[in-house]
């Protein structure tokens, strides 16, 4: 039985005590044992976050298990995806997930005793470098859009068979053909031309009404660099980037500035949607440590934990992308499946890391 | 959470709207004059009359975040560089002139845009004609705090360290802190922002550690400003031992070196060679292994081991760590005393299959301890000898014995 939400007690009588309950229970362990969990155990998400996602809870209609699923996915649309400012930038619902800005900081000092200045939490360096993986394979609706436009790389993009030509998407198969076309065997300046090409057109997409697409999720270079060289594989297991499907993936890398984001955040499991290969992090770590993706790669486990981070869409200048030094590559290996195994290491990772407690933090998830 | 408070949290979120779309709306304009920022910067501008807070406060958190804050913030610095380079402080503007100024230094500092900001900044330090106050804070300090977020490269080092070693600086104005924070944001060069410019954070910490000496809260403090090292540049996965690499290179007192937040690692070497850096009080636990060399005054040996270590004492090695971590008293001898107390309770409860070989090497140092006068504190930094813990006056602190 479910004793907790959001890693508070529920005191017995929480509304969402019963689909937690029908999804802890189900055997074998799938996606929706690992979503309870980290609805369970993530002391991210503030009370403020919790009571928008209960209004979408109780707007559903059906059985309590199919109207969490739905609420969670509604909550990620509406309040995350598609708002003007997403949830996880407000200061009053999410500020314990944010880091203290450089007005605030600098406004305090002079004013403090310097006792009290060296316990204030510090803010981030803004010229911090992040690196971010983008799938190109999950740009279909953009490439709509281009296409729509008649922009020129994307004029051949496949149709789908639906009649609105920006939301029938073609099948997965034939994107990746496509993207074959364009990247398998071109030349490097046909890559970057290419790649300069579809940048554009996210960012197109991003100006357009209801077009942003959020969050974006990225990590430290510094921490990823030693991934960038091991292969687009290793990119994507890293960071945890699933690939549900049997395609292979065309993935870029992009480097900029914490600055250039416009506000930092630690991410929380309503950002990540029903994402079961989301793990939140535990209770105690450092806001600078970020969350940790689940490393997707099963054997040899990972040794280390990589930071994770969300922040709004923005526009990613053809720069980005030189400044990573233009990492271009195509997985072919699925991510998919595994999930206690996947989630297991995780776990164990992070009891190597941040001590014993963290098992009984999650002690009903493994 | 109820259904009320969500509206009233919602009608704050409009209300915040609403000062973001007045700001953008302005800074997205082309006909923009140098007086309307004055005006804001006075408090009746953009943002409407202000009172209750510094103008510059308001302005900044206007500035919308997310994806078009960057943009945003950038055309507010390329504001603040065109009212800067009307030498505000050499021909004084606004009524008063101190409030403006203050309001623009700070407005500055919040921005954090050294592309923008560094060089007029720069040039108002050259000038040196800024003087005055604004509400008992000098504009020279605000200046100070400007410049601080605003480096590009190691420019102001020498102000800095004045300013650290409590020197005369040529105009800035501030406290250690203030040093210690303008070396912690200073990159070596134009090209190594964003990288941490660890040869003047060494040489801040050393510094820093040498004005807490006798302070009593000195281990609290000297671990924030490392922690606030650590937090300004999360980036780097290595902080912990490029902490200790900089307390031997810049020789860090020995309470400092205590005051790291890892003094214990163990590496690889060639087959079951190990090399193992610990803290001295535990040096004697690791029987077989050869001292190579001590390191960070004498607080720290390096170790080697040809043959597997036992699990119990990585165990140990890490609870320890803990344990010295969270030690907030000013004594030495007070941190050892505490370290010996806890190591006889982990024989107890944890490590009870290692007893008697853990109390026979703790009690020979303990012992050793107790023989040592409390004056002799400074004798301890020695390497060869042994310190442990005994019952210490001023920290109050009984040891086992």
């Amino acid at each position: 039985m479910v004793d907790r939400v959001f890693d508070r007690s529920n005191g017995g009588g929480h509304p969402l005590d019963d689909p937690l309950d029908t999804w802890m229970s189900r055997t074998p362990l799938d996606r929706y044992w690992a979503m309870s969990c980290n609805i369970c155990c993530d002391h991210r998400v503030s009370r403020e976050r919790e009571a928008v996602l209960l209004r979408y809870f109780s707007a559903e209609i059906g059985p309590p298990e199919k109207r969490l699923e739905a609420a969670i996915s509604r909550y990620l649309l509406k309040e995350v995806q598609r708002r003007r400012k997403p949830a996880f930038l407000h200061r009053g619902s999410n500020g314990a997930n944010r880091f203290p800005d450089l007005g605030g900081h600098f406004a305090s000092r002079g004013r403090l005793p310097t006792a009290a200045r060296t316990r204030l939490p510090n803010p981030l360096n803004p010229d911090l470098w992040l690196a971010r993986v983008l799938d190109l394979n999950g740009l279909t609706p953009v490439f709509l859009v281009a296409r729509h436009k008649k922009l020129r790389p994307f004029s051949d993009f496949p149709r789908g068979t639906g009649r609105s030509p920006l939301r029938s998407r073609p099948p997965e198969v034939e994107v990746l053909a496509w993207l074959d076309s364009k990247l398998l065997g071109a030349n490097k300046l046909q890559q970057r031309d290419f790649v300069a090409a579809a940048l554009e057109a996210v960012e197109l997409s991003r100006l357009r009404p209801q077009g942003a697409y959020q969050p974006t999720w990225a990590t430290f270079w510094s921490r990823f660099e030693a991934l960038a060289a091991e292969g687009p594989e290793r990119w994507a297991a890293g960071l945890g980037l699933a690939n549900r499907r049997r395609c292979a993936r065309w993935l870029i890398t992009l480097r900029y500035t914490v600055r250039e984001t416009g506000g930092l955040v630690r991410p929380t499991t309503l950002d990540a949607g029903f994402n079961e290969y989301h793990f939140p992090s535990p209770p105690g770590v450092a806001l600078q440590e970020g969350g940790h993706p689940v490393d997707l790669r099963l054997t040899p486990p990972a040794a280390t934990l990589l930071p994770e981070f969300v922040h709004q869409q923005i526009h990613h200048p053809f720069r980005h992308w030189a400044n990573a030094g233009f990492l271009l590559g195509r997985t072919e290996k699925p991510r998919h499946g595994w999930l206690v195994q996947r989630r297991g290491n995780h776990l164990a990772l992070l009891q190597a890391v941040y001590g014993p407690g963290v098992s009984t933090w999650m002690s009903r998830c493994i | 959470m109820t259904n009320k408070e969500l509206d009233v949290m919602e009608a704050e979120e409009e209300a915040q709207l609403w000062e973001e779309e007045q700001l953008t709306a302005w800074l997205q304009r082309e006909d923009w004059t140098v007086e309307e920022l004055i005006d804001s910067l006075e408090g009746h501008g953009i943002l409407g009359i202000t009172q209750e807070e510094e103008p510059y406060i308001g302005l900044l958190n206007a500035l919308p975040e997310g994806g078009e804050r960057y943009t945003l913030e950038s055309e507010l610095a390329r504001r603040a560089w065109a009212l800067l380079s009307r030498q505000p402080d050499a021909q004084p503007i606004g009524d008063p002139p101190e409030r403006l100024l203050y309001n623009l230094l700070m407005l500055c500092a919040g921005l954090a845009h050294p592309d923008e900001l560094a060089e007029p900044l720069l040039a108002l330090w050259n000038r040196r004609a800024l003087q005055g106050e604004w509400e008992g804070l000098g504009l020279r300090y605000a200046l100070s705090t400007a410049l601080t977020s605003n480096q590009i490269d190691a420019r102001l080092s020498n102000e800095w360290c004045a300013m650290l070693h409590g020197r005369p600086t040529q105009l800035l104005e501030g406290i250690d802190l203030d040093g210690f924070e303008g070396l912690l944001w200073m990159p070596e060069s134009s090209t190594k922002r964003g990288e941490p410019y660890m040869d003047a954070i060494g040489k801040a910490l050393r510094e820093m550690a040498a004005h807490l000496e006798d302070n009593p809260e000195r281990r609290p403090q000297l671990r924030g400003l490392i922690q606030r090292v650590k937090e300004t540049y999360p980036d780097r996965a290595t902080w912990d031992y490029d902490l200790l690499a900089l307390a031997d290179k810049h020789h860090f007192p020995g309470w400092a070196v205590e005051c790291l937040p890892r003094l214990f690692f163990v590496r690889k070497g060639a087959g079951k060679t190990r090399t193992i850096l610990l803290w001295q009080p535990l040096a004697d636990y690791f029987e077989g292994a050869s001292r190579q060399k001590y390191r960070a005054e004498g607080r720290v040996v390096q170790l080697s081991a040809s043959e597997e270590i036992p699990a119990w004492l990585y165990t140990m090695a890490e609870k320890v760590e803990e344990r010295r971590n969270s030690f907030p008293c000013h004594s030495e001898r007070g941190l050892r005393g505490a370290v010996f107390d806890y190591l006889g309770e982990l024989e107890i409860r944890e490590l009870a299959h290692a007893r008697e070989k853990l109390r026979s090497v703790r009690k020979r140092a303990v012992d050793e301890n107790i023989r040592r006068s409390p004056e002799s504190r400074t004798n301890l930094f020695s390497p060869p000898q042994q310190s442990s813990g005994n019952f210490d006056k001023r920290a109050g602190v009984r040891a086992l014995s």
